[in-house]
This record gives structure tokens, sequence and C-alpha cells, in this order.
């Protein structure tokens, strides 16, 4: 009998235990799709594993250990919103946030660790932190993880979704030097909100981020915070559906103006709700005109 | 109350933006010629029939929430959602309403899918004023499973106007965005009737 040290021992225990993970995972029927695939790679990669033609047992107890986060993440369940922005404007790669991990990965990455690491498609994974909100008004975390996805993609540092999302952003944040709302403030803004972002204006000074520095939709944003001040969700302007873009923007911009005036948690609540609603109806409506 | 109005005045209505209906996928196609269609919307409510003795209101001021007796589904765009015979489940709207303070309306099934054994609601008054998605209460007398698509049209909402204005609906169950499952607990003649000493 060959005798095996106690390193190869221990790892032959993270090895049993992480595949009873993944057994288990594999059976919720909670996990969706794209989650379970990552899941059944990792679980294929470990299942069938040659102990004699590993590499160095430190090496991959760490890729284990990062794979440990991946299942815990997953089963703890993937946030609704970075998600479902990354779907919509993320680069042409399954993207997926989950907690737990602690930086941005793509699936291949893992092969620095397990080197016979094989896999049918390429995902990435992005870290979705403690201190994050799952919410249509998280535009500072959808902008982070947009750019960071592009830029795995692109091999090249992207700030595109920075820019984009800059006027939500400038607002919720009251970062209002961060975009030019001296020229915004000229914007055909419903009349509730007027005072406020000349307020704002001339509270901030002169950005190099104008109202024209994106092709933002103006008429758009303006449509969906004037029904948004009214309770309505703005799915669409006249036939057309909204860009998710400007629900987004409109969404943050009320928000902000309601916690100046002092809403209540539960009217904050509801707006957040009717944000929500808004994206899923403008998106529906896209796809049954496209269909 | 007057008579149910018509497809000119329904119409008027949303071009005034005193009814909003949103999204409003194809309003020639929901519009009929005294009502307008609403469609499915994506969320489903449905009863833990395993684990559910009894449904009493008392129960949500013992130990036991009401959110206990539910699960939640979701059907995306081209998913069905299969309602088994004498299967009971929530649902709501696609669309967001709002309605006149001086018109209310009636939800009523349209008679395709009654053909079909589906019962659409129970409670189909719709308050003057009322700001929210309409939860539907859907029920397959049927004996054959029923497939159903979120966005299929549904039902057709009838309205009347009313003499005057009245307060704008603020109940419980206002600004729903989602199928609402009851909240009957929240009655106030519920407190009373469950209390022993």
């Amino acid at each position: 009998m060959k005798c095996v040290n106690n390193d190869e021992i221990n790892l032959r225990w993270h090895i049993f235990y992480t595949l009873k993970k993944l057994n288990n995972a594999l059976e919720k029927p909670s996990i969706p799709s794209r989650s379970r695939k990552i899941l059944k790679t990792i679980y294929d990669n470990l299942k069938d594993i040659e102990m004699n033609a590993i590499g160095s047992i430190d090496n991959i107890a760490n890729g284990l250990s990062l794979i440990d986060k991946i299942i815990l993440g997953i089963n703890y369940g993937a946030p609704e919103w970075p998600n479902k922005l990354l779907d919509l404007y993320g680069p042409p790669i399954k993207c997926l946030v989950i907690p737990f991990i602690t930086e941005h990965l793509a699936t291949s990455d893992i092969q620095k660790y397990l080197p016979w690491w094989k896999q049918p498609c390429e995902c990435y994974l992005l870290p979705f932190y403690a201190e994050e909100q799952d919410s249509p008004l998280n535009l500072q975390f959808f902008s982070t993880h947009l750019d960071k996805a592009w830029t795995m993609y692109n091999q090249e540092l992207s700030d595109r979704f920075a820019l984009i999302f800059a006027p939500g952003i400038s607002i919720m944040t009251s970062n209002y030097d961060m975009f030019d709302w001296k020229q915004a403030k000229d914007i055909d803004w419903p009349r509730e909100l007027k005072d406020w972002i000349e307020e704002i204006a001339r509270s901030s000074r002169k950005s190099e981020v104008s109202p024209k520095a994106w092709d933002w939709k103006w008429d758009e944003i303006c449509h969906a915070t004037a029904l948004l001040l009214e309770n309505i969700p703005p799915s669409q302007i006249k036939d057309d559906p909204l860009e998710i873009i400007s629900i987004l923007i409109a969404g943050s911009i009320v928000a902000s103006f309601e916690i100046h005036k002092g809403a209540s948690f539960e009217g904050m609540a509801s707006l957040e709700r009717l944000i929500a609603f808004a994206c899923d109806g403008s998106l529906f409506l896209s796809k049954y005109r496209s269909s | 109350m007057t008579n149910a109005l018509g497809s000119n005045e329904i119409r008027s209505m949303l071009d005034r933006g005193d009814l909003v209906v949103m999204p409003l996928l194809d309003l020639n196609r929901q519009i009929g010629r005294a009502s307008l269609d609403v469609r499915l919307g994506q969320d489903f409510v449905l009863f833990r029939k395993g684990q559910i003795p009894v449904m009493d209101v008392k129960d949500a001021f013992n130990d036991t929430a009401w959110v206990d007796y539910y699960d939640r589904i979701r059907r995306e765009y081209g998913q069905a959602f299969i309602l088994h015979p004498g299967q009971f489940v929530l649902s709501s709207t696609l669309e967001f309403l709002r309605l006149p303070r001086n018109v209310m309306a009636y939800v009523i099934g349209r008679s395709s899918w009654g053909r079909a054994g589906l019962v659409i609601a129970t409670a189909t008054f719709v308050d003057p004023g009322f700001q929210g998605v309409i939860t539907l209460e859907l029920v397959n007398e049927g004996e054959v499973p029923i497939s159903l698509y979120p966005g299929t049209r549904i039902a057709q909402l009838v309205f009347h106007k009313l003499e005057g204005e009245v307060q704008a609906y603020k109940g419980k169950y206002a600004f729903d965005t989602r199928a609402t499952a009851s909240r009957a607990y929240e009655d106030e003649e519920i407190i009373k009737l469950t209390r022993k000493d």
C-alpha cells in the first residue's frame, strides 16, 4: 500500500467534502441554470481527479478554497439587479455576480490552481460585497461591474458605464461636481424638480461631463422622472419602450429628490418597486415588439 | 353610476392621461367595444398545500406569518406556467393601472379562456383612483392542465363612470407591483373577532 502524507490526506478530505457540497447544490431546484452550469463544470473537473497526476498540493488547496467560495456564493443566491444589468449591457460572455468571492475572475482562471481544469464555456464571476445593495438604485455598483466585465473582455481599461451612469451617481452620492448640473438645469425637467436641480447647479462647479458628453436620451429621462413623481412606473414613451438606462437614471434622480424631501422609508420602498416594475415592463415590451 | 364606457371614452381617458396602463403592448388589440383587455403578469403565488393544516387569519398574529403559506415563482418571457385542474394561484395583470377618481372597473375573464376552464377573478371590483397591478385569482375549473404565458390577454376591464369624484383608493393593495397574497388579517374586525379575552 502506498503511504500518503498528511497534506494529501487533507486534500482528499477537501475534495470529498467539495464534491458533497456540489451534489447538494446541484439537487436544489432553486439554483438557476447559469449557476448550475458552473457547478456542473466544477463537479466534472473534480469527480475523476487522479491524485497521482495532480500538481502542487498547496496550489490545489488554494484552488479548492476558491471553489468553496463559488459554491457558497451560488448556494446563497445571486443578486437580481447586477446580474440583470450585466445580461443587458455586459460583454458577450456569461457573467455572474455572487457573494463571498472577493475578486473578479474568469472561470478559466481556476486553471492556475487546477492544471487539468477544462470547461465548456467561459464565465466571468464578479463579487457582491456584503455592504452592497441588490437594488435598481445601486448605479455605482452597476457601473463598476459593467466596466470591470468589459475591461476583462477587451483586456483594456473601460470606464464607459461610469460615464453613462454619471448623472445618477452624481446625484445619489451628492457628488455634484462629477456632472455638469449648471448645464443640465436647462433640460426640460418636470416642474416639481426644477427648483431642486437649480439648487444643485448653484452648489456645484462646472464639470467636464456635460449633458452632451454621452448620448443620453433626456426626453426619456424627463418623461420617466415625471411619471415616477406621480407614482407611475415609466415603461414606455408613447408606443416605444424606455431604455433601461433612462429609467435607472430617472429613478435615481427621483429617489434622491424624495430623500431630500424626507420621504418615508415605506415611500422609498414603493418607489424602488415602481422602478423595478418599469424596467421589467420595458423589457417585456421590447421583447414583444421584436418577436 | 353610468353605463359602461365605450371604446372612444376609454381611448380619450388614455390620451388625456386620466387612465394609465403601463406597459401597453398593443392598444388596438386590447381595446374592445366597451372594454380594455389586460394581460397576464410574470409572477405567481402558489399555496404550499403540503404544509398548511388550515389557513387561519389569527395565525398572522401568532407564530405563523401568512407568508409561510405561499411560494412565489416567476416566469420569464415565453415561459409557460402550468395550471392544473382544480389548482388555485394568484397572479396579476402585466399592466400597472391608474384609474381616474371618478371611474371604477370590473375585471371579467375573457370568454376564450373561460371556455378552456379558466376562472380569472373572484374579487372583480377595482376602486376609483386605484393605482397598481390588479391581482388575479386564477382557478382551472377544467379537466386538463392549461399553459398560461405571461403577456397573454387574459381578462378585460369594463369601466363605469361615477357621478363625481371620490378619494383615491389608498387601501392595503394600493401601489402593488406584483400579485399580492391575502392581507385579510389586517382587517380591523379580525383583531376583535379572534381575540379570546
